[in-house]
């Protein structure tokens, strides 16, 4: 795993410009989706308040993970794991790592989701389970399409 | 570091490799020589993909590659066109990205082949000839303790003067370390001139096995 990062770290170094560029994007569309998370669940329509939120937020983390993930050569994108797939490292510890960087993605949005929910549900004087439950799920769900990114590739 | 197939037997794409026996010995070249589609690169990813599927045993320095794949991939140089190295950047920036993949790699090692090959440092990979990107390949697999080298159609589209310099570097190679060389080839010359060995493997079966002076083309 140490072999793994000390790659990343070399590739986000060489790569500033693209980081910078996807980093940029992922604080943007993951602040708008924490932001929108004030509105509180509605529990009558739970599907079309909660759906705009987990879209930014998946996008968000998807750009969080593209550069880890994905290089670009001759306008084509091409899987990191297929840059590497000769050298002396097994695929799954790639694989590890990259989970490791979509989980403390997870975790932060969903510290930020949570507050930010309990704060508007208290605000609009309409707290109950529901705010508790809203954030769980918005992270289960990123969680799950993180993994679908991560395996998937 | 020698290469043992035994009796390996492979299916991908379509294509079968068959009851492919035959052995790399440490201080010598040996030579895969076949037509196209015979087989040649897809014997090289049996030996190279972390999930390729065969039976049979490939063993290299005596351990079973299967069981050491990460231990012994640490030793070989694959040297091919086909190589996945970061095109867009440079052959030190490469060296520099994948250097942590292996224990033994020695960045002044490399800075000095990268020297002695006359390879440049600062083009990218995508902007080297092919026989520069043949050198940095070799630069990089020197650098890292390489014992056993891989290489796969190296020479092709390689013009004279390179050709002739990179097999100079291959006999040295061969005299100085403690090397194998496995090398696949369809051109006769290389295979007289610089063979120990020669493999002959056509449709995905292995025709003959031969020192160098015994065969003919």
């Amino acid at each position: 795993m140490e072999a793994v990062k000390a790659f990343d770290l070399e590739w986000k170094k060489q790569n500033s410009y693209y980081f910078l560029m996807y980093r940029f994007i992922t604080i943007l569309l993951t602040t708008l989706g924490i932001c929108t998370m004030f509105i509180p669940i509605d529990k009558t329509e739970i599907v079309r308040t909660s759906i705009n939120p987990l879209l930014l937020l998946i996008w968000g983390m998807h750009c969080h993970l593209a550069p880890y993930l994905t290089c670009v050569e001759e306008g084509k994108s091409i899987s990191i794991y297929e840059k590497l797939k000769w050298m002396p490292v097994a695929k799954r510890r790639i694989q590890a790592v990259r989970r490791e960087y979509m989980i403390k993605f997870c975790v932060k949005a969903g510290a930020a989701m949570f507050i930010v929910q309990q704060i508007g549900g208290i605000l609009d004087g309409s707290w109950g389970i529901f705010n508790v439950l809203y954030p769980l799920w918005e992270v289960f769900f990123l969680f799950l399409v993180g993994i679908i990114d991560i395996y998937g590739k | 570091m020698d290469l043992e197939f035994s009796h390996v037997t492979a299916k991908k794409k379509g294509f079968v490799l068959k009851d492919i026996t035959f052995s790399v010995p440490e201080g010598f070249i040996t030579g895969l020589v076949g037509e196209n589609g015979a087989g040649k690169t897809t014997l090289f990813s049996l030996v190279m993909e972390e999930y390729a599927r065969y039976e049979g045993d490939i063993l290299a320095g005596g351990m079973v590659l299967a069981e050491n794949r990460r231990e012994i991939l640490q030793k070989i140089g694959f040297i091919s066109r086909e190589q996945q190295f970061f095109q867009n950047f440079n052959g030190m920036q490469n060296a520099d990205f994948l250097a942590g993949f292996y224990r033994e790699f020695n960045r002044d090692c490399f800075i000095e082949k990268m020297k002695e090959f006359g390879v440049s440092f600062g083009t990218p990979l995508k902007g080297l000839s092919v026989g520069e990107f043949i050198k940095f390949q070799l630069a990089f697999a020197l650098s890292h303790g390489s014992r056993l080298f891989l290489l796969d159609e190296a020479t092709a589209g390689m013009d004279p003067v390179y050709k002739k310099d990179f097999f100079r570097l291959i006999h040295e190679m061969i005299a100085r370390e403690d090397a194998a060389i496995l090398m696949s080839t369809h051109i006769e010359e290389e295979v007289t001139r610089h063979m120990d060995y020669v493999v002959r493997i056509s449709e995905g079966a292995i025709e003959s096995v031969k020192e160098a002076g015994e065969w003919k083309p």
